[in-house]
């Protein structure tokens, strides 16, 4: 007996939604990792690759939010090249860089250092000097800097028992920059923590045959130690460095770039283009070359490990 | 458990595809079509003849202001009352201070989704609407709102492409004030004249110590102080028909009197002021404990000084005129702020009420208080002096400084080039000239050419 229409119709349809039901089952099979990663993924596209590659774009124009693009070229390159207060940044920005890097690196290494030892409450200085890290640079911190280094401020009146008169911490131009950097490096508390997990992980085996041979803590540290992790150094040193070049809350809370621009890093000067002239094609052009250099100095670390990290999965190299 | 894994994963990635599409922003036919409809809303409100507030359908309306605690709480009894006359209308509000409050409307006014009704900076109306898109004319909605209250003057500095773009709430000018206490303690009048500024630097510095000065003026502050300076010994405008009305040798003579009063021992040099922290000055302990004495202030701006004053000292706050014995007088006015209604307003007439009803309708102007400075408005001044709801000392310090300012402000002024914290063109040449790292002939140089290419950029 041939089955009735609606019948043939019901049949039909189970069969597609079977078909259906299969072919989504087999796609989500497939690309499983793929839709795992796809809220990171679209993140990824929206807010950072895009705007990455339209700010090139905009770096070649005179991009202006309330004037809109007027003129297409090379202008903002050849003007930042011939612009005194953009070298000067560029000039503070090193400067900061190669201060701040290296006494955070030797700070955090130092603390980290006397936390792998075993010591009583020795959880509570680990979280104590993380702490700083958290802080950021918010207006809290801005106040407290302020309170520690203005003329009539705590560290002068200190400096004032001894009978030593404090310099002129936020008004002279190379003291300025280096209140900066000390907030920088007083934030080492992530540096540290990367510093310790390695240090945890230098097999304790060769201190005890070192200090059989009779060699000294000192010897020990920089025949041991530092050899052990050099590449939990090299990864700090380059991470610390595009975090340095890339520095804004620092000199924006506390000095606001002064005195006399002594402390206006580019990433500074990038947000005042932007955001208070709205000369958004200038600020590209910043930005990328701020990129760029970032990007030339990482190069550089790069091909430099090859001299002086030590990978162990890698015969030595 | 592979199930699960799976299905949860194409979960996540039906919840993002779903957040995007709603991030997604509003295709631009949708907003051409919106603003298509504003428009011809304007159009036919235009041709309807006299505009009726409407009383019956819901509307909301949204506002955005900065300012301090006491103003925004003003400002929401003001809206209450607004609201309480027309109970279909309901009004937003958005507040802050200052600090980011230009980046963030900046931004807001570049992608069309600012408020409904904005409190504006004059100069707004040329950094930010400069061709007139992005608020209304408000002499279309002049049935709702009486623009016959506000000065000729002000509304005419009010207007874009022939348009009045926007409504003042109050104009302001500059004058010293003074901590009168410190002059006491050092056996002094306030100086009335030049001469006698110049003279009380050495008397502070002898009687008091070197840690007392006269008067302070920040980067920003030396710039206005060496206008009205260079205004009162040439009597003549800064600039005219956009265009700079001085030259390099004139202004060099503006810096070489920053740099006397620096060498007299009038003012502080910048170093001294970034080596106390004390900007802004009313918040330092500079001028709280009465070492820093006087300060060329805006008439609208003199309460925080006054009462970051020790209470006892507090009276000592004295006000007075621009110094005499120069040969002519100096000084600009400008409009301190503005009231705007921006060009995506759905319900204008209404918006335009409720400006209405703050500037110069009693209940309104009674519920803001006075905390925009003394109204521009006359109906809304002549409630104000009924009612007695300005501080004396907004009042005294108003008539000084309006009285005596002999200019008008050029609204290239405040560009941003120039006046950015930091960053702007006057930022850098006072500094760089108090840091004696340019000569005033190189500051008068440096200034007059970066001004002029200002003034020439829109030409």
């Amino acid at each position: 007996m041939p089955l009735p229409d609606s019948a043939l119709i019901l049949r039909k349809n189970c069969f597609l939604s079977e078909r259906m039901g299969k072919t989504m089952k087999g796609f989500v099979r497939k690309n499983t990792g793929l839709l795992f990663a796809l809220p990171w993924l679209l993140g990824f596209v929206l807010f950072k690759a895009y705007p990455f590659l339209t700010s090139f774009y905009y770096s070649f124009t005179d991009y202006n939010l309330m004037r809109g693009i007027t003129e297409t070229g090379i202008m903002n390159y050849t003007e930042i090249f011939g612009d005194r207060d953009m070298m000067k940044a560029f000039g503070v920005t090193f400067k900061y860089a190669f201060m701040t890097v290296p006494l955070k690196l030797v700070f955090a290494l130092f603390i980290a250092y006397i936390l792998n030892y075993n010591l009583r409450g020795i959880r509570w200085f680990r979280t104590a000097y993380y702490i700083p890290s958290i802080l950021g640079g918010s207006v809290a911190v801005s106040v407290l800097w302020k309170a520690i280094f203005q003329r009539n401020g705590i560290l002068n009146n200190f400096l004032l028992v001894f009978g030593i008169e404090g310099p002129s911490w936020l008004g002279s131009e190379n003291w300025a920059l280096f209140v900066i950097c000390l907030l920088r490096v007083w934030q080492f508390g992530s540096a540290m923590v990367i510093f310790l997990a390695a240090l945890k992980g230098v097999p304790t085996d060769l201190y005890e045959a070192a200090s059989i041979d009779g060699a000294s803590k000192r010897t020990m540290f920089f025949r041991i130690t530092v050899p052990l992790i050099t590449p939990v150094i090299f990864y700090n040193l380059v991470t610390q460095l595009c975090t340095a070049f890339q520095e804004f809350n620092g000199p924006f809370v506390i000095t606001q770039g002064g005195p006399n621009g002594a402390t206006t890093l580019i990433s500074l000067l990038v947000y005042n283009q932007a955001f208070k002239k709205f000369n958004m094609g200038m600020a590209s052009a910043q930005a990328w070359l701020l990129f760029l250099v970032v990007g030339i100095l990482s190069g550089i670390a790069f091909v430099s490990q090859k001299k002086w990290v030590y990978y162990s999965d890698e015969e030595g190299r | 458990m592979k199930k699960i894994v799976r299905y949860s994963a194409f979960f996540m990635a039906g919840i993002m595809a779903f957040g995007v599409t709603a991030c997604a922003p509003v295709n631009p036919g949708t907003q051409n079509d919106t603003q298509a409809a504003e428009s011809s809303t304007a159009q036919s409100q235009e041709s309807m003849g006299p505009m009726e507030i409407n009383t019956e359908d819901e509307i909301t309306l949204t506002m955005s202001w900065w300012g301090g605690d006491s103003r925004h709480e003003a400002t929401q009894k003001a809206i209450e009352a607004f609201e309480a006359k027309y109970p279909n209308i309901n009004i937003e509000a958005t507040f802050s201070g200052w600090s980011g409050w230009e980046e963030k409307m900046g931004l807001a006014f570049s992608n069309k989704n600012a408020e409904d009704i904005v409190q504006i900076n004059w100069n707004w109306l040329t950094a930010f609407d400069g061709d007139g898109s992005v608020f209304l004319d408000l002499s279309d909605y002049s049935d709702v709102l009486d623009l016959s209250q506000f000065p000729d003057d002000a509304i005419e500095q009010s207007k874009v492409n022939g348009e009045v773009h926007a409504v003042p709430v109050a104009m302001t000018a500059r004058t010293m004030v003074w901590n009168k206490n410190t002059f006491d303690k050092a056996g002094i009048e306030i100086p009335a004249t030049w001469d006698e500024l110049l003279a009380a630097g050495e008397t502070f510095q002898t009687v008091l110590g070197d840690e007392y000065y006269p008067m302070v003026l920040t980067e920003y502050d030396r710039m206005i102080f060496m206008v009205w300076y260079l205004e009162s010994m040439y009597g003549k405008d800064w600039v005219t028909d956009g265009t700079l009305n001085y030259t390099e040798e004139e202004i060099q003579e503006g810096f070489a009197m920053l740099q006397q009063l620096e060498d007299k021992h009038v003012i502080p040099t910048i170093q001294m002021i970034k080596d106390y922290g004390a900007d802004p000055i009313d918040k330092s302990d500079r001028w709280i404990n009465g070492y820093w004495a006087g300060i060329h202030a805006w008439d609208t701006g003199v309460m925080p000084p006054k009462l970051a004053l020790p209470e006892d000292q507090q009276s000592g706050f004295t006000p007075a005129s621009m110094f005499e014995g120069l040969p002519y007088k100096g000084g600009f006015k400008k409009i301190s702020m503005e009231f705007a209604i921006t060009s995506t307003c759905e319900h204008p007439v209404e918006a335009a009420a409720f400006l209405n009803f703050i500037l110069n309708e009693e209940e309104g102007v009674m519920a803001m208080s006075g905390e925009r400075g003394v109204p521009a408005s006359a109906a809304g001044l002549k409630i104000a002096q009924e009612n007695n709801i300005l501080d004396p000392l907004v009042i005294e310090t108003s008539n000084l400084a309006l009285e005596a300012a002999e200019y008008v402000l050029d609204p290239y002024f405040e560009d941003a080039e120039l006046k950015t914290s930091g960053e702007g063109l006057y930022y850098k040449v006072m500094s760089a000239h108090s840091y004696d790292q340019m000569t005033d002939e190189e500051a008068a140089k440096e200034l007059a050419e970066g001004i002029t290419e200002v003034l020439n950029r829109d030409k």
